[in-house]
């Protein structure tokens, strides 16, 4: 499942190769961006992770997302997302396997002005959050992006949403439904404008059910490969990020590599 | 498990049904000798490396023909022809500008020139597009491709420059130059019209090109 996954978004990624450019294939790996694609085209994006629990566990996990965001409207794209848990550190088969599907929407209710930030607002539903099939969540967005100045780019997210799952509690089964919430904020330095950015992330994600805050700095480079490097590969971005954390339950250290396209 | 995978099966075959009409959005079609060597010759101004960008304006002045090795050849027309052209259609004096830019060693009026000379170039463009918003048999392809090929001068020559000094007035423009392929697409005509009037403002404002005002509904370009 995992190898036809990845085979068929290299086919996609390949296939449907052109010249290509758009700001939206800059967004950070942990923090979304206000920019919507345009009509008609689509937002393709890969990325592997590998985190090291550290002092919270001794497995080591590998995971493969994909992503793709489809301009429907102006102002509005359709978000698809899918984790898959490639390794969950023991070697074992138990943690495998996909662990989230999600959909979603994403409005951009405001253009940045001199004063004013680009804003969107975004909905996402996992019918199925976490390896229990009962387990699920809404998670509704503000989103947030601001040129500071023509060097320094700033992005935020701030995020509430449901997640409502079935447990057994010893005398039954009951349902249980949880807070979590998430707060992004990513400052980018345009190194070289639309070409490399330097960034930094810091990820905030709660989880009340769980009990669980990670909050995780990551600082993270982004360069575009453009048309006149490859002839083949216009206008890909490559992602690496160096998530390190800051919390108990955060893992302690990992890196995210990423690959994205507009097409 | 089996589920999953049908769905994102699914989602992924529609996602590449979805994507089949795929266009670009920096450069599409051609990009001409000259552009490329207005380009560069742009970016050497404010690499601050005026002696090359003078001696590039210079192999490119005239008409021209250069050896590329291995028995290629880059030819084109070159900036005096193409200004004259451009003068001659929209009473303006680009030509001058550039001339005098080039004799005088003035890279503020080279830099100058050639952006007006970009931006006359692909409101050329957009009024063999507007001409044909009467003709039942242009087709939304061919007409697409007229709107690319004049997106493709500010794109290539001027975006790049503004999104250093004004990111936020080069995403304005450029999400306006989106709205007009929408409405080009929707033909929606006149709304295309009021978006080029506004694009065509703010282009001219940024640059700060001295051109006095910008197409009306009813001409072809009048950019003086």
């Amino acid at each position: 499942m995992r190898r036809h996954a990845c085979l068929t978004v290299l086919l996609f990624l390949f296939l449907f190769n052109g010249t290509v450019h758009g700001a939206h294939i800059l967004e950070p790996l942990g923090t979304e961006t206000a920019a919507t694609p345009p009509r008609g085209r689509m937002f393709g994006q890969l990325v592997y992770s590998l985190l090291d629990p550290g002092n919270q566990g001794s497995r080591t996990r590998s995971a493969l997302s994909i992503e793709f965001e489809a301009g429907i409207g102006e102002r509005t794209q359709l978000n698809l997302e899918t984790e898959d848990i490639i390794s969950a550190g023991d070697g074992g088969e138990e943690g495998k396997g996909i662990e989230e599907i999600s959909f979603g929407l994403k409005h951009r209710v405001l253009d940045e002005t001199g004063d004013l930030p680009d804003l969107a607002f975004g909905v996402d539903f996992a019918p199925s959050s976490g390896f229990e099939i009962s387990d699920r969540s809404i998670l509704a967005t503000l989103i947030f992006s601001k040129n500071i100045n023509p060097q320094i780019l700033l992005h935020a997210n701030l995020g509430y949403g449901i997640k409502t799952g079935i447990s057994d509690t010893g005398t039954g089964a009951a349902v249980h439904r949880d807070g979590i919430g998430v707060i992004n904020i990513t400052p980018i330095y345009k190194a070289i404008p639309d070409k490399l950015m330097l960034m930094t992330e810091l990820n905030i994600d709660i989880d009340r059910g769980e009990k669980i805050s990670e909050v995780t700095f990551s600082p993270e480079v982004i360069f575009v490969v453009q048309t006149a490097t490859f002839l083949k590969m216009q206008n890909m971005a490559f992602k690496f990020a160096f998530p390190v954390g800051l919390t108990g339950d955060s893992p302690d250290f990992g890196v995210r590599l990423g690959v994205s396209k507009l097409f | 498990m089996k589920r999953h995978k049908g769905i994102i099966l699914v989602l992924l075959v529609t996602a590449m049904l979805f994507c089949r009409n795929i266009y670009a959005h920096e450069i599409v079609g051609e990009v001409t000798a000259l552009m490329m060597h207005m380009q560069n010759i742009l970016s050497l101004i404010e690499s601050n490396k005026i002696d090359d960008a003078f001696h590039e304006t210079g192999m490119v002045f005239e008409d021209f023909s250069h050896s590329m090795g291995m028995g290629m050849k880059m030819e084109g027309i070159g900036l005096k022809s193409t200004s004259d052209d451009i003068d001659k259609r929209y009473n303006t004096n680009i030509g001058k500008k550039i001339e005098v830019g080039f004799k005088k060693r003035d890279h503020d009026g080279l830099m100058s020139g050639l952006q007006s000379l970009g931006f006359l170039l692909m409101l050329e463009k957009f009024d063999v597009l507007q001409s044909g918003f009467d003709k039942k048999d242009n087709g939304l392809d061919v007409q697409k491709t007229i709107f690319w090929l004049g997106r493709n001068y500010f794109s290539y020559l001027l975006e790049p420059a503004l999104a250093k000094k004004n990111p936020v007035e080069a995403q304005r423009l450029d999400r306006i130059l989106d709205s007009m392929l929408y409405r080009l697409e929707d033909r929606r005509f006149g709304e295309f019209i009021e978006l080029r009037v506004e694009f065509e403002k703010g282009v001219i404002k940024a640059f700060k090109l001295g051109l006095n005002p910008v197409s009306s509904p009813n001409k072809g370009g009048t950019a003086k």
